[in-house]
């Protein structure tokens, strides 16, 4: 394309894109300067940059002594790694089998699948709620781990259909020629193939069980097994009076090893979300 | 040569009809799935429609069939419209904006500044925080007595505002909020498909005569089309189902100001703990949603989610 | 219409790479000029200089009597034709036609003429409601030459539109495109890499060879007298023959000596190379086309010329003629143009080469009448038709020619008239 060779055109155009980036990181900055501040420089508008190193590690000290957070990063851990990882032992070879194999109703079992990607959780809050406590995994990880897996799988499934697709199917056919059965042949051929595109679905896994938390909030009812998010609801609720410093704190908290997160896995969220658009 | 490409793709196609032995493995690949899913959302789903016509009395933890008694107090109550106002506008006012502005961004980082690569970095991350921080963060900035946007505000000369408090302000705040979260999806998508254009479409649209004004008109929003509906249509969808951010945010209020159905749902189950009608209200969203997700796969194959 | 001129135009891209160096023509009004060279060469970057597509880095381009540089594209009144054809895709034959009069807001009912007018010409009527995805190949080039000719335009601009479509629709879109340009008498440039394509439409031929100008001429003079090694080798297929000789002086004729063989440089030649003579006692490189030479058996005794004596490696008949690989007693020419020539074709030609030159044994290549029974192993007497020679230095790798001063090589023929 042509520039105009218009310097002011450019400049504005700087100018812009230092707005936009402040904006999308400004109120994440707000809140970690707040985290950083004690009540009383709370009020300190517009806020100073002047920071207590005392005030920092009460807020957080607070919230790791008095909350237990590091409890619920452990949960978390434990929940979302164990989810996403079921989550993927079952889609991947359905999403394969969508990719390959055709059959009489097999899109229409693929477009059921990936569109209950889209049903509101609301709706399923409550039944299984009672299906957990029927099975009497309430307040455990299985409990939270079984549902966990059932919203995520439409989302792995949707995704590793389209990174099978993209694998040629030549491969499958040279690895069945040269003996392998179809499971083994996924297994030993186009797993590693497949790599980055389980990569995405795992991120994106990852990113929506670490950050659920209404069905939780239903089936934990004791803070030892409470995840971050679920943690996160009860400690910020709207309504109990807060302190906003240490509420910051929590929220930081929170955030940072979803953060932490993507700045690895970077290029595989964009991958991801455009699995769907862009061919 | 087009004529040999479909006659092999055509080839490609019949050989994958399968002898019996390929129903076997079929079974095998996607068996465990399918029936993890049968059980863990098709069976809640329908466990649901059911409570639906029933009514759950906590005292002695036993349903009653009560046909559409639920359905009908919905119906009749107005704070059910009320809610199904607040979502319709978050919605179809938050989507619209999150599509614009998502595909302006677009436009604007086809420009290629230095520095954009940080930039588009940076965008990403509000997508990816729990809702309810994100709630807190807002919840911060607008706070009336020593939050930064007030302050602005009051600088500004527009006064004070009662982003969280005022029942006519309320829902636009979380409008906003929700954009700032959300736009950077639709700016994903729609510059992953921008990219992926061919430039010399707009190179002989150039040299055809067109200005730049010309060239996204009449090129670039037309081949962008299909990304931006794919975009707004997803957006939709998730939009309407909006808990989180209610939750983190306002928590419904002020009366109601900002409650969606998700949240009414939610509040009826889990606080009030009338399942039956919580169920009604989760069924309606579910109807709701199965009409989005019929336009969504037809505006996209489910297959080749490809493009003209 | 209109013509372009290039002056001293040079182009290096951000990397530092450079594309065109002192690029100077002149492209009268309603000429047909072709660009041809190797992938590389320079010759679609000067097109899109024209263009617009790209900065010009040194010198200016004039279209008409109006200075281009740093004008948009659509300020420019040219049209292009590009090789990916670049159509709208989302747009019908119809729209994609009329994209560019709608953009000038022009009348609908005019656009509708020229369009349909247009479409005629290229016989596309039937096709105007479909999209470019449901056209095979030729009708989607013929959509985009629909697209530049709507327009009237100053210039037409082309490059490689022929090279996605099989042979045979290559061939009769050459035809069909040259009619086309001779109708509408329009300035164009086209740009391609088969120098065949280039010799058989261009009323002037550029060739262009790691962005300088070697020589620009009609095609025939190109391939009568090629201004260096590059274009001699370049031009004609099967390639110029090479070989190295020293020009010698025996009983007052000209004599090139290949090892133990001799060819008598006949003295309407040396008048019209004045500088030749010049070059006696030394090393020069001969050039001999395949049709020069013929199966001695074949010749009848009285016709003027010499003979050289080889052994056939190989036979390849085409049913019209022979072509027959003889190898003989001789170094082949391996310049540094020369190398570059058979490297674009094919890498292991260059291979070839080394191994001729270490064993002093060139395989030439000659155009057998088909009445030729000569096969593989044969030793064979060729009888070479002397009056068309060519010579070069081996040096500066410039054509010994017209120059007393042994010729400066390039670039011959920059404007009008060589």
């Amino acid at each position: 394309m042509i520039k105009p060779g218009r310097r002011f055109g450019r400049s504005v155009s700087y100018v812009v894109l230092v707005l936009i980036g402040v904006a999308g990181v400004a109120p994440f900055l707000y809140l970690l300067m707040l985290s950083f501040k004690s009540e009383l420089q709370t009020f300190d508008v517009p806020p100073s940059l002047h920071f207590d190193w005392s005030t920092i590690t009460a807020n957080y000290g607070q919230v790791i002594n008095e909350n237990g957070y590091f409890t619920y990063v452990e949960n978390s851990v434990i929940v979302t790694g164990i989810s996403t990882l079921i989550a993927l032992v079952l889609g991947v070879p359905a999403a394969y089998a969508f990719s390959r194999l055709r059959f009489r109703g097999s899109d229409n079992l693929a477009a059921t699948i990936l569109s209950f990607r889209f049903m509101p959780p609301v709706a399923v809050a409550i039944p299984i709620y009672l299906m957990i406590r029927y099975l009497g995994q309430v307040n455990t990880f299985p409990g939270l781990i079984l549902p966990y897996v059932a919203f995520s799988l439409p989302l792995v499934v949707w995704i590793m259909i389209g990174f099978f697709d993209e694998i040629p199917r030549e491969i499958d056919e040279a690895a069945m020629v040269d003996g392998l059965t179809r499971p083994r042949a996924l297994l030993q051929v186009l797993l590693p193939l497949a790599r980055p595109g389980m990569l995405v679905a795992a991120t994106f896994g990852v990113i929506f069980i670490w950050n659920e938390f209404m069905v939780g909030l239903y089936i934990v009812n004791s803070q030892d097994k409470e995840t971050i998010p679920i943690a996160a609801s009860t400690l910020l609720t709207v309504e109990s009076p807060i302190n906003f410093n240490v509420a910051a704190a929590v929220g930081i908290f929170t955030v940072i090893p979803v953060l932490l997160f993507s700045i690895v896995v970077q290029r595989y969220i964009v991958r991801g979300i455009t699995a769907g658009a862009v061919r | 040569m087009e004529a040999t490409a479909a006659e092999a793709a055509r080839t490609r196609r019949s050989r994958a009809r399968l002898p019996t032995q390929g129903r076997g493995e079929a079974l095998l690949l996607l068996g465990p799935c399918a029936v993890y899913l049968a059980a863990f959302s098709i069976f809640p789903l329908i466990t649901s429609l059911v409570r639906s016509f029933e009514d759950y009395n906590t005292r002695t933890d036993t349903w009653r069939w009560v046909g559409v008694d639920n359905y009908t107090q919905l119906i009749h109550s107005p704070d059910f419209w009320t809610v199904v106002e607040n979502t319709v506008l978050l919605t179809v006012v938050g989507v619209t904006i999150q599509v614009v502005l998502g595909t302006a961004l677009a436009l604007f980082f086809n420009q290629q500044l230095r520095g954009s690569a940080v930039v588009r970095g940076i965008l990403i991350l509000p997508m990816l925080l729990t809702p309810i921080v994100v709630g807190l963060m807002w919840r911060a900035l607008l706070n009336p007595e020593w939050g930064l946007l007030n302050w602005l505000a009051v600088k500004v000369g527009i006064g004070q505002v009662g982003w969280l408090s005022d029942p006519n302000v309320a829902l636009w705040t979380l409008v906003l909020v929700d954009s700032w979260q959300w736009t950077p999806f639709v700016f994903v998508i729609v510059y992953a498909r921008l990219q992926a254009l061919p430039q010399e479409v707009f190179e002989a649209g150039s040299v055809d005569g067109a200005n730049w004004f010309q060239r996204t008109l009449y090129l670039t929003l037309p081949l962008l089309a299909p990304a931006i509906v794919f975009a707004a249509v997803f957006r939709a969808i998730d939009a309407f189902r909006t808990f989180d951010l209610v939750y983190g945010l306002t928590n419904g209020g002020p009366v109601e100001a900002t409650t969606t159905l998700s949240f009414q749902a939610f509040q009826n189950g889990f606080e009030f703990q009338h399942y039956g009608y919580a169920s009604a209200i989760s069924y309606v969203m579910v109807i709701a949603a199965a009409i989005g997700i019929t336009l969504l796969f037809k505006v996209v194959k489910v297959r080749r989610l490809e493009t003209a | 219409m209109a013509t372009v001129t290039f002056s001293g135009i040079g182009k290096v891209y951000r990397d530092g790479t450079r594309a065109l160096e002192d690029f100077n023509l002149e492209v009268p009004d309603g000429e047909f000029m072709v660009f041809v060279g190797p992938s590389g060469c320079g010759k679609t970057t000067a097109l899109r200089l024209v263009a617009g597509l790209e900065d010009i880095t040194e010198g200016e381009i004039r279209i008409g009597d109006e200075v281009v540089n740093g004008l948009h594209p659509r300020k420019r009144d040219v049209a292009m034709v590009f090789q990916n054809y670049a159509l709208y895709p989302h747009m019908n034959v119809y729209r994609n036609i009329a994209f560019a009069l709608k953009v000038r807001k022009t009348p609908p009912d005019e656009i509708k003429r020229r369009v349909e007018e247009a479409a005629r010409i290229l016989g596309l009527t039937p096709e105007l409601k479909r999209k470019p995805a449901q056209l095979s190949g030729g009708q989607r080039q013929r959509v985009a030459m629909g697209r530049a000719i709507v327009r009237d335009p100053q210039v037409f601009l082309m490059d490689e539109p022929l090279s996605n479509l099989d042979a045979k629709l290559r061939v009769q879109m050459r035809a069909e495109i040259s009619r086309i340009q001779h109708e509408l008498g329009a300035t164009t440039i086209y740009v391609t890499h088969d120098q065949v394509e280039a010799m058989t439409m261009g009323d002037r031929v550029a060739v262009l060879r790691k962005g300088e100008l070697q020589q620009v001429a009609p095609p025939q003079r190109l391939y009568d007298r090629p201004a260096n090694l590059f274009v001699a080798s370049f031009i004609g297929s099967p390639e110029m023959n090479l070989v190295e000789a020293r020009l010698e002086q025996e009983d007052g004729q000209l004599v090139c000596r290949l090892v133990d063989q001799a060819i008598e440089v006949p003295p309407a030649l040396v008048a019209d190379r004045p500088a030749l003579a010049s070059y006696a006692g030394r090393t020069i490189g001969l050039g001999i086309r395949p049709e020069q030479f013929e199966d001695a058996s074949l010749v009848r005794g009285d016709s003027p010329g010499a003979s050289i004596r080889g052994r056939v490696v190989t036979t390849e008949l085409l049913g019209s003629e022979v072509l027959a690989h003889v190898e003989v007693d001789a170094r082949p020419v391996a310049t540094q143009e020369v190398r570059e020539v058979l490297e674009d074709v094919d890498r292991s030609r260059v291979v070839d080469l080394e191994s001729e030159t270490r064993a002093r044994r060139t395989v030439l290549i000659g155009r057998f009448a088909i009445g030729s029974r000569v096969r593989a192993g044969d030793d064979v007497t060729m009888h070479v038709d002397t009056r068309r020679l060519h010579f070069f230095d081996l040096e500066t790798e410039a054509a010994i020619g017209d120059d007393a001063d042994g010729a400066a090589g390039h670039p011959v023929g920059a404007t009008l008239g060589s």
